[in-house]
C-alpha cells in the first residue's frame, strides 16, 4: 500500500532493528551487568539509524504505558472473545463479502480477461508491491501483476490473472477451521502446504518455485496431482506438469527489488529488465549470448543499463526514452 | 512537493465527485445499511486524505481495495466493542465504567488489538504481562511457567512484531 512512501536515509535496517530489539530484552531482562547500561548507550549513540530503532520501541512501550490501567488479564479475555466474534460473522458471510468476492467484478468480466482491470489488486509496470492478506498471508506482487482475492468461509483463493507472485501463507488464527490456500491461474491450481512460493503466469502455462515447505500443483484438464518440495520448481499447462531443474534461489530476488544474474545470457537479462520498463528494450543479436553476472536495481532500470554499460562490453543505442537497443561497444 | 500535493488532492477531489455515489451503493450492498454505508465511505475518503497515491489507473478497484480495509476494521471494531461488553458483564464485581471511560479502553483495546494481530498467543501473553501490568521478565516467567529466556524469546518476537506494524510503512 505505501510503495510509494520513499524511506528516509537513517532508516534503521531490520539487523538494526533486531540488534536494538536484543538490547532492549536484555536491559528489561534483570539479567543485565551494570555495564550493560553503557555499552547500549553508546550503541545507541553510535549512529543516527541505532537511535532512531531504540527511540522507535521506546515509542511502542509509551503507547502502552499512556493506556488507561486495563489488566493484561481482561485485554487477553476481550481480544479472545472479539475473535471468536470475528469468527462468527466470518461464518455468516459479511466478512467474506468484505475480504473480496467481488460481484462487480464476477459479473462484469470475463475472468481471464487479458486486462484483469478490474482485478482486486493490480501493480503497474515497474511497480513491486507487497500486501498483507486478512488470514496473516504475505501477498508480494511482481511488476504487471493483477490479482483477485477469493476469500470466503472454506478457502482463501487467489486467482492470479497476469504476472507474478510470491505467496507466504498466514496461520489464518481467525479462521473457526482450516481454510486452504490456493492460487489458481487459467492452467490450474496451486495449493499451499504450509509455505512460501512463487507463482508466474507465462505464456502457455504457469510456472511455479517453492523456495519453502511444499506445495501441490493440480491442472485445470487433467486428474495429476503433483507434489512440489522446497527448491524444485516444474511448469504446467492445463493438461500437464513438467518437472523442471531445481532453481538456483534467486527467482524471486525482485521482492529485494533486485535482478540476480548469474552468468545470464544478455538476451534473457534484457527480457527481464524490460518487463519493469515501459516501452522497447532489446540487445543486438551479436551481444545476446554475453554472459552477465551481478545484482541489478529493479526499481531504477536506468541505473542497471548504466552499470551494464560500464562493466560489460557494450552500449547504449537511445532512439528515444522509450526505445533502448543494446550494442556491441565500438 | 506543493505541485504534488495540489495533483493529489484534486485527484481525491475527482474520486469523490466522480464515485462517491457509486462506493456507497459498493458499501451498502455488503452491509445492508445506506446509514452506516455513507459512514464507512466517508471513513474511506479520510483513510485516502493520508495515503493518496500519486496516481490511479482504475479508480475504482483501488476504492473497493481501500473501502474493503475499512469494511474489516470496521468489523473488528464492532466484534471488540461487543467483546468488552461481555467481559464486562462477566466481571465478579459488577463494574460500570462511565461512557467516557469506555470510549478511551475500547480505543486502546483498539489500539492494543492492531499492534498484537498475527502475534502468537503466548508471546501476546508475556507482552501484555510486561507493559501493561509491569511485570518483569521473572515474574512474567513465573506466571506462564516458562523459563526467563522463553521470556526473552516472547518478548523479543512481539517487539519486532509491534515494530513491524507501527513502522512498516516507513520502513516498505
Amino acid at each position: 500500500m505505501s510503495g510509494f512512501a520513499r524511506a528516509a536515509s537513517n532508516e534503521p535496517s531490520p539487523a538494526v532493528v533486531q540488534q536494538a530489539i536484543a538490547w532492549m530484552v536484555r536491559l528489561q531482562s534483570g539479567n543485565a551487568s551494570p555495564t550493560a547500561w553503557d555499552e547500549c548507550r553508546r550503541w545507541r549513540e553510535s549512529a543516527p539509524e541505532h537511535a532512531l530503532a531504540w527511540e522507535r520501541l521506546q515509542g511502542i512501550q509509551g503507547r502502552f504505558a499512556a493506556m488507561p490501567a486495563v489488566p493484561a488479564a481482561f485485554v487477553q479475555q476481550t481480544m479472545e472473545a472479539a475473535r471468536k466474534d470475528m469468527g462468527r460473522r466470518k461464518a455468516m458471510g459479511l466478512l467474506a463479502v468484505a475480504m473480496g468476492t467481488g460481484c462487480t467484478a464476477l459479473l462484469l468480466r470475463q475472468p481471464w480477461s487479458e486486462s484483469a482491470l478490474l482485478a482486486d489488486l493490480r501493480t503497474g509496470v515497474g511497480e513491486v508491491r507487497r500486501v498483507e492478506l486478512v488470514d496473516g498471508s504475505v501477498l508480494q506482487m511482481d511488476t504487471a501483476t493483477a490479482v483477485d482475492l477469493r476469500f470466503d468461509a472454506d478457502e482463501r483463493r487467489l486467482v492470479l490473472l497476469k504476472g507474478r507472485i510470491v505467496l507466504t501463507s498466514g496461520a489464518d488464527a481467525g479462521a473457526q477451521h482450516y481454510r486452504p490456500l490456493l492460487v489458481q491461474t487459467k492452467h490450474g491450481q496451486v495449493r499451499a502446504l504450509g509455505t512460501r512460493f512463487q507463482t508466474q503466469l507465462q505464456e502457455g502455462g504457469t510456472l511455479v518455485q517453492v523456495q519453502s515447505d511444499a506445495v501441490e500443483l493440480r491442472p485445470h484438464g487433467s486428474s495429476e496431482v503433483r507434489v512440489l518440495r522446497q527448491g524444485q520448481q516444474a511448469w504446467f499447462d492445463s493438461s500437464q506438469v513438467h518437472d523442471l531443474q531445481a532453481s538456483d534461489g534467486d527467482g524471486d530476488a525482485w521482492t529485494d527489488g533486485v535482478l540476480v544474474a548469474r552468468s545470464m545470457p544478455l538476451s534473457v537479462f534484457v527480457q527481464e529488465l524490460g518487463r519493469y520498463r515501459t516501452g522497447y528494450l532489446a540487445c543486438d543479436e551479436r551481444v545476446a549470448q554475453l554472459r552477465i553476472s551481478g545484482v541489478f536495481s529493479l526499481k531504477d532500470t536506468e541505473r542497471s543499463l548504466d552499470l551494464l554499460q560500464k562493466t560489460w562490453p557494450i552500449e547504449l543505442r537511445r532512439r528515444t526514452r522509450y526505445w533502448v537497443t543494446l550494442m556491441p561497444r565500438g | 512537493m506543493a505541485g504534488a500535493q495540489a495533483s493529489s488532492s484534486s485527484l481525491l477531489h475527482t474520486l469523490y465527485s466522480d464515485h462517491h455515489g457509486w462506493l456507497v451503493h459498493w458499501l451498502n450492498r455488503r452491509v445492508h445499511c445506506v446509514q452506516e454505508a455513507s459512514d464507512l465511505a466517508q471513513d474511506t475518503f479520510v483513510r485516502l486524505l493520508k495515503q493518496c497515491p500519486p496516481e490511479l489507473q482504475e479508480p475504482r478497484a483501488f476504492l473497493a481495495t481501500v473501502a474493503r480495509s475499512v469494511l474489516i476494521d470496521h468489523c473488528r471494531r464492532m466484534s471488540l466493542e461487543r467483546a468488552y461488553l461481555e467481559t464486562l458483564a462477566l466481571m465478579p464485581e459488577p463494574v460500570c465504567p462511565s461512557p467516557e471511560e469506555r470510549a478511551m479502553v475500547l480505543q486502546a483495546l483498539e489500539q492494543i488489538d492492531r499492534m498484537l494481530d498475527g502475534l502468537g498467543a503466548r508471546a501476546r501473553s508475556a507482552f501484555l504481562l510486561a507493559q501493561l501490568d509491569g511485570l518483569t521478565y521473572k515474574e512474567v516467567a513465573a506466571r506462564l511457567g516458562v523459563s526467563l529466556s522463553s521470556v526473552e524469546k516472547y518478548m523479543a518476537t512481539a517487539f519486532a512484531h509491534c515494530y513491524r506494524i507501527v513502522y512498516s510503512d516507513a520502513a516498505a
